[in-house]
């Protein structure tokens, strides 16, 4: 990117190691603009489809047409509201947390591939690097619940690890297939490993769909959505491991967690749903790529939040039992299955 | 660049080991040990080991210290304050820093191995699976019987007792950790007799 | 990975494959009790030890992570040896229970395959691997008996310091690749050859780790703390199991990196290693002397034996030409089956209330069982050096070795300390012939066991008035390193 910058005539002069230090914090505004912008696009969208799934209307006055402008109101509600901190919490941890959870989420985006060179950080193991931040969002969710010595948050915040952790196995799991036949961890070659039309999508592949069938189911519990939205459980555990946050810093948390809604999101539309590529070739030019991208994760962003409106929520022993014993066994045989194909067609 | 970047996170990474060990709050010592493991990848992946930088977040930032976090916060707050004032202790500490400064500044430059430079993909996803599953495909493959062995123990140890058999109300392990958790001041916490049966 | 490969390490392969079993016989066949699984994995370990005894075959495999060779066919056959013995006086134990202690059946097929690879193993790394798999094993089988604290305190104990060592050997490792820059031991040896690493401080650290990382495991003062209460509070099979297998284990591991991997500089640490020695065949004795708790005493006596094989060690080091290096193997599998012998005398008198490991208990046993006490004769007298036991030709064989080497004092130093071992091996049997019997009788004693003390103490017997196979065995044995030399 800093080559880029150094192109521009009024950057020209410049030295290097300026450019890189300039080339870094632009790509961090650019990649925080989106997250901010994302988020309160994703906040609205969530109460508009609730609003249609209860039959009524959700916001529709501010910002004119359908209330499109009340997540920024809201937003503006929460900078201006009072910055509540629990006189016991253990106030290092307890600031850190929300910080740790939208870190968590930032750093996902930093290889997030919108279009063949449109990807902030074009890593060999993109894959493998999305998995690794989410356990910044993990370490963000425990520093919440302890820092803020409140048992809801603790229990909220316990239940949260576990979730995220035992979930990240089958997630895992149900990549290695596709990451198998690729070659690659790479994001951007295993979307090109899906160009053409649309039945090179993985998703299409007898071999990977149940692979895909158990991607999104976990990455809803990786994103504590609903039904494995134990963790802030608002009838059992107040809200949770944030509880006690207030203003800002639930700004934060609410952010992170949209932000890390939108990632799985779009993972899954790399891993699976052809990521910048549309299925049809004729659509295939460069320009469109990143709307594409974006559109097919909004999809996935939208089928979140629709079952969150339409499904009721497990107990902790069920999630529990989904993941260990039936997601990862079935991952584990759907690994093994496809390795064995694979070997005897090759 | 690179030379500030090493400095940069291998300072960090002193540091942060310093205050694990200082901190008196257990919680606040796992969290700044996952900070000195962050801090240990960076310098991983300036070492153009990315897989490695990786593997050390998502399993030691991530996983395992999301255990101890588990298992401080299951012990609770009040018995995890550490004593640390022993002299003896601190100047124990102190010779050992001094003793390991001094072995390992001999140390450094003493090797006679001729290691030959590496290639450009050392270090790379590619490079680590070919080797792991070429030169040292036996040794991954006993690690998976390794996995497997410990799977079992963790899953006997940890595995309530059927409901009806002998001893099922007094289960020994729950007796141990309790015992763990309210005296840890008197270290002597198992005595050599047998558990009367429930 | 070529079929080649897989066929040099097939007594393994069969030993994984047959945990592997066990363990799918259990999860998938409600009904089987430990009778069924015995059955399971007896059938595996024997067709491991055909492979294991049929082998000609030698060569390194896997990219020279190990070797199979005449040395790791003879550690084969003690393991799969030592393991049939301990699933024998395992399946009756372990029975008694109301739950069935299944978990014993796979631990100890992993934990032998941990022990094959350790001493098949010509790669550091590989015997580190194979020395956790085995540890991890133990571990959890020390601890088996979870409703006794004491079982608990032997898991818990032998984790934690079981790991500590864990480390120190890895460290050691790590230094020693970093001195040498190779962790396959031949390689390292060729670059011993090399100048300067007398002083090399790098490679000494590395090799004083690796010492008190395999110290550790073999229970050589003053790393050996652990021992006593492990042995006591572990259920009497996995204890026999842990004597017999970890020590042969660990020695074949220290053999091999002495013999493969550091033959250059041996003259350097083998003043070293003749303190240990020492210090490790007296404590051991001394403190053996004052038990009066069998699994205390046999375990007092495991680190003097560390001792006595420790002068093995150095009498072969560093002419490692030396044909007295097959007494070191001898001693390792007599060992193995005399401890199991000890050990299956306390299988056999446990009872549901716990283990009977006090010395007075076994008072008058003769009257009651004549046979058994001829056993336990047999094992006391194999384990103090006595002949016409085969414990007796393994002590003339390395001690005859030191006096050759010129560790004359060394020698006279392990032969008085095997007069003061008398003492407290004939305290048994005095105990069992001589006195009045103060306890009840035993009941029901369990056949399975008796038969195996019985296999075991012909077995001994038979060794030690014709040691010659046994011998030439050992001799092939060490003789495929002698080619490394």
């Amino acid at each position: 990117m800093h080559e880029t910058l150094s192109n521009l005539p009024l950057l020209s002069g410049l030295p290097a190691q300026v450019l890189v230090v300039l080339a870094m914090v632009s790509a961090g505004g650019i990649i925080l603009g989106c997250i901010a912008v994302g988020g309160m696009f994703f906040i609205w969208s969530e109460r508009k489809v609730a609003g249609y799934i209860q039959s009524r209307y959700g916001p529709m006055y501010v910002g004119g047409w359908h209330g499109v402008l009340q997540s920024l109101a809201d937003g503006v509600k929460l900078l201006l509201k009072e910055d509540i901190w629990p006189e016991k919490a253990d106030k290092p941890l307890w600031r850190m947390a929300p910080l740790l959870v939208f870190l968590g989420a930032f750093l996902s985006f930093v290889v997030l591939p919108f279009g063949p060179n449109f990807v902030g950080a074009n890593l060999d193991i993109g894959l493998f690097y999305v998995m690794a931040t989410s356990s910044l969002v993990v370490m963000g969710v425990i520093s919440a619940g302890w820092g803020s010595n409140n048992k809801w948050a603790l229990y909220g915040a316990l239940r949260g690890a576990a979730q995220v952790i035992s979930y990240e196995i089958p997630l895992g799991l149900a990549l290695l297939p596709v990451v198998m036949s690729t070659g690659s961890l790479n994001l951007g070659t295993i979307i090109q490993a899906q160009a053409g039309w649309i039945h090179n999508w993985h998703l299409l592949n007898p071999l990977f769909f149940v692979s895909f069938w158990i991607y999104v189911i976990s990455s809803l519990a990786e994103v504590n959505r609903v039904p494995f939205d134990l963790p802030e459980t608002e009838s059992e555990l107040v809200s949770g491991y944030h509880t006690e946050y207030t203003g800002m810093k639930f700004a934060f948390f609410f952010l992170g967690e949209y932000a890390d809604m939108f990632v799985v999101s779009a993972i899954g539309v790399t891993v699976f749903l052809g990521g910048w590529y549309s299925g049809i070739p004729a659509l295939d030019v460069p320009a469109l790529f990143p709307l594409i991208f974006i559109l097919k994760s909004f999809f996935l962003v939208f089928v979140q939040i629709w079952l969150r409106w339409t499904l009721p929520r497990l107990r902790v022993d069920q999630l529990m039992y989904v993941c260990w014993k039936v997601f990862i066994p079935i991952a584990l045989a759907n690994l093994l299955l496809y390795g064995v194909i694979r070997t005897v067609l090759s | 660049m690179e030379a500030v970047f090493f400095y940069v996170f291998g300072t960090l990474a002193v540091i942060s080991a310093l205050l694990t060990v200082t901190r008196r709050d257990a919680v606040a010592s796992a969290f700044w040990l996952i900070f000195c493991f962050l801090s240990v990848a960076a310098l991983f992946a300036l070492l153009s080991a990315h897989f490695m930088a990786i593997l050390q977040i998502l399993l030691y930032a991530g996983a395992i210290m999301v255990f101890f976090l588990f298992v401080i916060m299951f012990l609770g707050k009040s018995q995890d304050r550490v004593k640390t004032s022993d002299w003896r202790v601190v100047a124990l500490g102190v010779l050992s820093l001094i003793g390991a400064t001094v072995v390992l500044t001999r140390l450094v430059g003493s090797t006679h191995a001729p290691f030959p430079a590496v290639a450009d993909s050392y270090g790379g996803i590619e490079a680590v699976s070919e080797v792991l599953l070429t030169k040292y495909l036996f040794a991954f493959e006993l690690t998976g019987l390794l996995l497997t062995a410990a799977v079992i123990g963790a899953v006997y140890l940890a595995r309530r007792e059927a409901p009806g058999s002998r001893g099922a109300k007094a289960p020994v392990v729950r007796g141990l950790t309790s015992q763990a958790a309210t005296s840890t001041a008197s270290s002597s916490a198992v005595q050599h007799e047998d558990v009367p049966h429930a | 990975m070529t079929w080649s490969d897989a066929s040099l390490i097939a007594p393994i392969l069969w030993v994984t494959l047959g945990g592997v079993a066990v363990l799918m016989t259990d999860a998938f066949w409600r009904r089987a009790g430990t009778g069924h699984l015995t059955a399971v994995s007896v059938v595996f370990l024997t067709i491991a030890a055909i492979y294991a005894a049929r082998s000609d075959a030698s060569g390194s495999a896997f990219a020279g992570a190990l070797a199979a060779d005449s040395f790791s066919a003879f550690f084969n056959l003690t393991f799969i040896v030592v393991a049939l013995i301990t699933l024998a006086l395992g399946s009756s134990y372990f029975a008694d229970e109301e739950q069935p202690l299944v978990e014993f059946f796979p631990l100890v097929m992993f934990a032998t395959v941990g022990m094959m690879v350790m001493a098949a193993a010509t790669d550091m790394i590989t015997i580190f691997l194979g020395l956790e798999t085995m540890s991890i094993s133990l571990y959890v089988l020390a601890a088996l008996q979870r409703r006794s604290i004491l079982s608990m305190e032997a898991g818990f104990k032998y984790l934690i310091l079981g790991a500590f060592s864990s480390a120190f050997l890895l460290y050691g490792m790590a230094l020693l690749y970093g001195s040498t820059g190779s962790t396959h031991l031949p390689t390292m040896a060729t670059a011993i050859q090399g100048v300067g690493f007398d002083r090399d401080l790098l490679f000494w650290m590395g090799w004083g780790f690796l010492l008190v990382g395999l110290g550790f495991k073999i229970a050589m003062v003053p790393f050996h703390m652990w021992t006593p209460d492990v042995y006591d509070g572990s259920p009497a099979p996995v204890a026999g199991f842990m004597a017999a297998g970890v020590k042969a284990a660990s020695f074949a591991a220290m053999l091999r990196v002495v013999w493969t991997g550091l033959p250059a500089l041996g003259d350097m640490w083998i003043d070293m290693l003749v303190v240990f020695a020492v210090v490790t065949m007296t404590a051991g004795n001394l403190i053996a002397l004052a038990q009066s708790n069998l699994k205390r005493m046999l375990a007092y006596s495991a680190i003097a034996h560390a001792g006595y094989l420790l002068v093995g060690i150095v009498a072969t080091t560093p002419s490692m030409t030396d044909p007295a290096a097959r007494g070191i193997l001898f001693y390792l599998m007599v060992y193995a089956l005399m401890n199991l012998g000890a050990f299956a005398l306390i299988t056999l008198v446990s009872s549901r209330e716990g283990e009977k490991v006090d010395l007075a208990g076994f008072a008058g046993l003769a009257r009651r069982h004549p046979v058994i006490s001829a056993c336990v004769t047999v094992f006391m007298l194999s384990l103090a050096g006595i002949p016409p036991t085969a414990g007796f030709w393994g002590k003339v064989y390395v001690f005859e070795a030191a006096v050759r080497d010129g560790h004359t004092v060394l020698a006279v130093i392990a032969l008085l300390n095997s007069a003061v071992a008398m003492f407290y091996y004939l305290r048994v049997v005095v105990l069992m012939y001589m006195r009045e019997p103060e306890d009840e009788a035993y009941t029901g004693l369990d056949p399975q066991v008796g038969a195996a003390m019985v296999v075991l103490a012909v077995a001994l017997l038979w060794i030690g008035l014709f040691p010659g196979p046994m011998a030439e065995l050992a001799r092939q044995g060490v003789s495929a390193l002698a080619g490394s030399f």
